[in-house]
């Protein structure tokens, strides 16, 4: 498999997304690049998953991050690392200000007109708990979700039936 | 142009994609651009031109970095390099147009004129088949295995009279 992969995932960092996963230790990383095809003249997207181990056990599935080649792999399958966070999912810090951010919109300047409107139920950014407080109960994105067909006694929360 | 089908197909021509003058220097890996994809964003419009018109065109010159584009992540656009040793390089293009970021990234980031002049010149003479020596790649190891060229003088000495040494040392004075 690495004879035929291209140029790009040969490199030493690549940035990725980090992607629902059963691994326990490591994380699944995928990776987005262009390939060019030759007649159409335009280039085409792919991805490629990587499996990383995350040191700082910091990263949630949703996080982009850059991984970086691993000098010596211990593990046949783990060849990357995760050296730096770009973005937190949910919690997206533009590097320019410094300010986090809500899509295209500041949240504090979010909050100053909610506070002027006089809104009172809305989500409180700075108080509420990090992210992985509900995984396993409410939260299943950490791990893949399938589709199930058969009634079980104890449904698998990550088997979707509908 | 009948096979040029899309918006812009001129953006799908040899001719264009290599006209941009963007070579990235070795130690950038990655290069992300984080722009709104919202019409109203008048400041992200060269942000979105630049990866309209200019993206494919690096791409094309820079085939093993990785270009990522986010959308709609962050009310400011911008542009970042990572470099190799994880560093990292931001260009705020905050209402800049596609030509001024392009500009701006070939001064900051590009290899220059000269040395992309030199590489290609290196690449040229690389590639030309009309050149000897087979341990560099080349087909031919000598002019000598060539039919109707001076046979080699491992096989076949040379005349004394065209040896430089016998030139040299005078022996074309001598009374033959």
């Amino acid at each position: 498999m690495a004879g035929s992969l291209p140029g790009v995932l040969k490199n030493s960092i690549l940035l990725g997304q980090v992607v629902p996963s059963n691994l326990k230790n490591a994380l699944k990383v995928q990776v987005p690049y262009f390939t060019f095809d030759e007649r159409l003249k335009a280039y085409f997207k792919k991805t490629e998953d990587f499996i990383a181990v995350d040191p700082s056990k910091e990263s949630k599935t949703g996080d982009v991050v850059i991984i970086q080649k691993l000098e010596k792999q211990t593990k046949k399958d783990i060849t990357h690392h995760v050296s730096q966070t770009v973005f937190k999912l949910g919690d997206v810090k533009d590097p320019i200000s410094g300010e986090y951010v809500v899509g295209s919109e500041y949240r504090n300047r979010r909050d100053k007109i909610d506070e002027l409107y006089g809104a009172t139920g809305n989500f409180k950014y700075d108080e509420a708990p990090k992210r992985g407080r509900l995984e396993g109960t409410r939260d299943f994105t950490d791990k893949p979700t399938y589709r199930t067909w058969h009634e079980f006694e104890k449904d698998d929360p990550y088997g979707i039936r509908n | 142009m009948s096979f040029m089908k899309g918006i812009s197909p001129i953006r799908r021509t040899t001719n264009y994609l290599n006209a941009s003058p963007l070579v990235l220097k070795r130690r950038v890996k990655i290069l992300t651009v984080n722009f709104n994809e919202n019409e109203e964003e008048e400041h992200h419009k060269g942000a979105r031109d630049f990866v309209f018109w200019n993206l494919p065109q690096v791409q094309y010159k820079n085939p093993n970095v990785q270009i990522v584009t986010f959308r709609n992540l962050t009310p400011s656009p911008f542009i970042t390099c990572f470099l190799e040793d994880n560093s990292k390089i931001l260009f705020d293009v905050d209402s800049q147009s596609n030509k001024e970021i392009m500009d701006r990234l070939v001064k900051t980031v590009g290899k220059s004129k000269e040395l992309l002049e030199e590489e290609a010149l290196a690449s040229e003479a690389k590639s030309n088949p009309a050149n000897f020596c087979r341990r560099l790649g080349f087909d031919r190891h000598c002019i000598c295995e060539m039919p109707g060229q001076v046979p080699c003088p491992i096989m076949v000495p040379v005349p004394k009279h065209w040896r430089g040494k016998w030139w040299n040392q005078g022996h074309r004075y001598e009374e033959e």
